[in-house]
């Protein structure tokens, strides 16, 4: 399975060097991207995303409301690392920990994230992974409703239906109503109840 | 390999044991000894010309020698298309349709696949309804075709019946039925649960893909031979009834 990918926003050095390390002894976890400011993080973030990211709390609340929304729009989990134990459990963040905690919080608080995180990528199948809006339109088809009645409920066109369903047996590599039914249920998007 | 007719029976099985299933149609019996392909076709009753030209072109997907195929009758071709016919409804269907039983049955715990069930019953009746048709209405038609032209009958209401329908409209309507099966092998190969007997969907997949093959050989007989074929003896048929008016 591919990895959960990491960003870590830390000034000190050791530190990051330590949290880096940290992430990559975790399985299925990696860094992908390190920065030693919260700033350089929003700078990234213009051009890329990050699924979790590990980020400093004081620097973090120190931003800008529209530089936390930038960082909260381009990553899935944050986890903030303070230096001591009042500030916890702060929204928006996945999980905090104190850098006074020891190496085994920040461990478990990585698994966690990592976990939270594979519980997504679980639920596509790998490659020609179907969009969720795809696998909203799979159902309708599978539930037996035409274009025209799927097109109503998304608010979608007709034509826009029709291009999904193309893109939808293109992806999977299968024509007919009934052979898209029991993909969608091998894939638990529908349960065999509700087509039988 | 081309096949001939001083080609040993025998080496023909040994370089592409499949074409066992084209002989069974045939009512061909094993026990070639030495024999030729010709000598084994006579024994049996068989047109080695005709054998000749489908097993070639079973063994070569380029080889289709459609223009030579036209030559032989009408009611040589559609006897091989009936055998054929008989050979998917008493064999490869119900050889498919137990091992997806097995499958169930050895997979309890996995209701989902019950579904494959459902699916392979849904293509089995599409299947057979298209066989029927073609069994109870394009083949009677297409042969009455032949009889009227070699007599020079004047058949007034064969040539009414071909103003309703004729030999284009089954080629217009002659659907793809082999939508469901390229599903069913695709959703097999890669969408299936890991289940512990591997053999037997392997054993499935494989079955899928030779009725696949055999039907686009079969379809192309169908359209490139019998129909057009049978075309050109309703234009013959609706010249002599313009003549005769």
């Amino acid at each position: 399975m591919e990895k959960v990918a990491y960003a870590i926003a830390e000034s000190v050095p050791i530190i990051r060097w330590a949290l880096s390390r940290i992430v990559e002894e975790q399985p299925n976890s990696t860094v992908d991207k390190e920065v030693d400011s919260a700033h350089r993080l929003i700078e990234h973030f213009q051009k890329h995303s990050t699924e979790v990211t590990i980020v400093r709390l004081n620097e973090y609340m120190a931003l800008a409301l529209e530089a936390q929304q930038q960082i909260k729009s381009h990553t899935k989990l944050i986890i903030a690392i303070t230096d001591n134990d009042e500030q916890r459990n702060h929204s928006p963040f996945f999980e905090t920990v104190s850098l006074l905690d020891g190496v085994m919080n920040i461990q478990k608080a990585i698994r966690k994230a990592t976990c939270e995180m594979s519980k997504h990528k679980e639920s596509k199948p790998e490659g020609n992974a179907l969009s969720d809006r795809e696998i909203e339109i799979l159902k309708d088809i599978t539930l037996g409703l035409s274009a025209k009645e799927i097109a109503a409920k998304n608010y979608i066109s007709p034509h826009t239906v029709i291009t999904h369903r193309k893109n939808i047996t293109k992806k999977l590599g299968i024509k007919t109503t009934s052979g898209l039914t029991i993909y969608a249920v091998l894939n638990k998007h529908i349960r065999i109840e509700e087509v039988e | 390999m081309h096949v001939a007719r001083d080609t040993k029976m025998g080496d023909v099985v040994h370089h592409n044991h499949t074409i066992l299933t084209i002989m069974l149609r045939f009512n061909i019996k094993l026990g070639f000894s030495d024999r030729t392909v010709d000598e084994v076709c006579d024994q049996h009753n068989v047109n080695t010309a005709f054998f000749l030209e489908i097993v070639n072109a079973f063994l070569d997907p380029h080889y289709f020698p459609s223009k030579h195929l036209r030559t032989f009758s009408v009611s040589l071709i559609i006897d091989y298309l009936l055998k054929t016919h008989y050979y998917y409804l008493t064999h490869k269907i119900p050889a498919i349709e137990c091992m997806i039983e097995q499958l169930i049955k050895e997979n309890q715990g996995e209701s989902d696949l019950r579904l494959i069930r459902k699916f392979f019953k849904e293509y089995k009746d599409e299947f057979i309804n298209h066989l029927k048709r073609e069994d109870e209405v394009v083949f009677p038609y297409a042969l009455k075709v032949e009889s009227a032209a070699h007599n020079n009958e004047q058949h007034a209401y064969l040539v009414e019946q071909m103003t309703k329908y004729s030999m284009i409209d089954y080629l217009n309507e002659h659907d793809n039925i082999e939508e469901k099966l390229f599903d069913l092998k695709n959703i097999l190969i890669k969408y299936i649960p890991p289940i512990s007997n591997q053999a037997l969907c392997i054993h499935i997949i494989d079955e899928l893909f030779s009725l696949e093959k055999d039907l686009h050989d079969h379809s192309r007989i169908e359209e490139k031979v019998l129909g057009p074929k049978v075309m050109e003896l309703e234009k013959q048929l609706l010249a002599r009834s313009e003549t005769t008016n």
